[in-house]
């Protein structure tokens, strides 16, 4: 019973840090995807080339 | 959790490359910045996009109606590619001067959203040296 406890404990955990990794990097693709330099100052300019190239709208 | 986030990137990064040599065929997106600049431009946001659909494999692996492996990440791939582009509509209604949208980038785009699926599809299913 406790060891079945405990593998919950660890992999909740994982799965925890799984999310938070992919909450991270979600949030830079979308400032990537949009080119928003007020979150991350060049990121306009930076990808401007990959956004066009995979299809975001971009100026 | 390592395997989707580790074989996500290596995928991505392969494909952010893979989308620069198809580009200089397609001549679909005019380049601005130079080689150097782009190939780590392509290789981080090529990688953090695989990063996502790796991870988000690892998660939803037993949750997704299809039964390949080819099928699961593509079809992450293609629907986080799809919501990015839902944005990215929303943001041409909104500014249409600025965030004109581009047909042919779009394709070029969903393409990049299925090869990615499906070279981390291939990766995913490679069984480790040694293994029997």
């Amino acid at each position: 019973m406790k060891n079945a406890i405990l593998i919950r404990q660890a992999v909740s955990q994982n799965t925890l840090r799984l999310a938070l990794a992919l909450a991270g990097a979600g949030f830079a693709m979308v400032v990537i995807a949009y080119g928003m330099d007020s979150v991350v100052k060049g990121a306009h300019d930076v990808f401007h080339d990959f956004r066009h190239a995979v299809g975001f709208p971009c100026h | 959790m390592g395997k989707g986030i580790l074989l996500g990137a290596l995928a991505g990064v392969a494909c952010g490359w893979l989308v620069i040599a198809f580009n200089m065929f397609s001549g679909v997106a005019e380049f601005e910045n130079g080689f150097i600049s782009n190939a780590l431009a392509f290789s981080t946001g090529g990688g953090l996009f695989g990063v996502i659909v790796g991870g988000l494999m690892t998660l939803l692996e037993g949750r997704l109606p299809f039964s390949g492996t080819l099928s699961k990440t593509v079809s992450i791939s293609v629907g986080i590619w799809l919501i990015l582009r839902l944005g990215g509509t929303l943001l041409s209604m909104n500014d249409p001067q600025r965030f004109h949208p581009d047909f042919a980038q779009t394709l070029q785009g969903l393409l990049f959203a299925v090869a990615l699926g499906l070279i981390l599809g291939v990766l995913w299913n490679r069984k480790p040296e040694g293994s029997v």
